[in-house]
């Protein structure tokens, strides 16, 4: 009995620190892969599906991560993940982002409060996205990153980004998510964006 | 169960215990970097995404 005490205590350590560190290893890799990918230009625009397609910045976590293509389990283990079929980063639509709610990944994504700089980086440019709204919706709810998630179903009119990850935090049965909206974009030739002073 | 262990393992004391730290090591890494990556591939603690993940 107290050794399997013993292991489902050091599996809750897994959980919460093990993981963790694992994403965090598999970013530095991701971060390098993606400065490879993006020395080698405009030949590698097109993203492919587990290889980093893009930077994310969130100022008011102090975090910042590579974004891998796609959001199934071998994805998200490297890192938050892009819905395959969602917007780019700049683009008129919704950019959907899903992440672990874990200590290197989403875990304090819930602090977020509506004004909060969220910065994409990609090969060409920098994006500006300050939150809008935050909400809890269920499993299902697929409208949340439909390109206009305002008016699911219309054409979209704004270029906005959003997050997703599970709630409450070790749990399935919601989801936490941020809805961001563009404000400006900036060239890469003007070096980081003033948002980001402070942040590494 | 470590009683049996104990008895199975060679040498001494000191040799015994030396054995048991090995084996204890070699069960918490087997543990932390196989068991548990597939114990946590079949929890429900992972679904982070709306809809169907494709």
């Amino acid at each position: 009995m107290v050794t399997i005490g013993v292991v489902v205590l050091l599996f809750a350590a897994y959980a919460v620190y093990g993981k963790a560190w694992r994403i965090d290893a598999e970013q530095h890799q991701m971060a390098d892969e993606l400065d490879k990918r993006w020395n080698r230009g405009a030949a590698a625009d097109s993203p492919v599906p587990g290889q980093p397609m893009a930077r994310m910045y969130v100022p008011r976590l102090d975090k910042k991560w590579a974004v891998v293509e796609g959001v199934r389990q071998a994805d998200l283990r490297r890192g938050p993940g892009h819905y395959k079929k969602t917007a780019r980063p700049g683009e008129i639509g919704n950019v959907g982002i899903a992440g672990h709610r874990i200590s290197s990944v989403f875990w304090d994504v819930d602090r977020l409060r509506k004004g909060d700089v969220i910065v994409a980086e990609t090969r060409t440019g920098w994006f500006v996205y300050r939150v809008v709204r935050q909400r809890l919706v269920l499993p299902g709810q697929v409208e949340v990153i439909a390109p206009n998630p305002d008016k699911p179903g219309q054409p979209p009119t704004k270029a906005m980004l959003t997050l997703t990850t599970c709630n409450p935090k070790f749990q399935n049965w919601q989801r936490l998510v941020v809805h961001a909206e563009l404000e400006r974009e900036q060239a890469k030739s003007l070096g980081r964006p003033a948002e980001l002073k402070g942040l590494q | 169960m470590y009683a049996w262990i104990w008895r199975r393992l060679p040498g001494g004391r000191a040799a015994k215990a030396a054995c048991s730290a090995v084996l204890l090591v070699a069960a918490v890494l087997l543990l932390w970097f196989v068991v548990f990556p597939v114990v946590d591939g079949l929890l429900p603690l992972n679904d982070v995404a709306v809809g169907e993940a494709e």
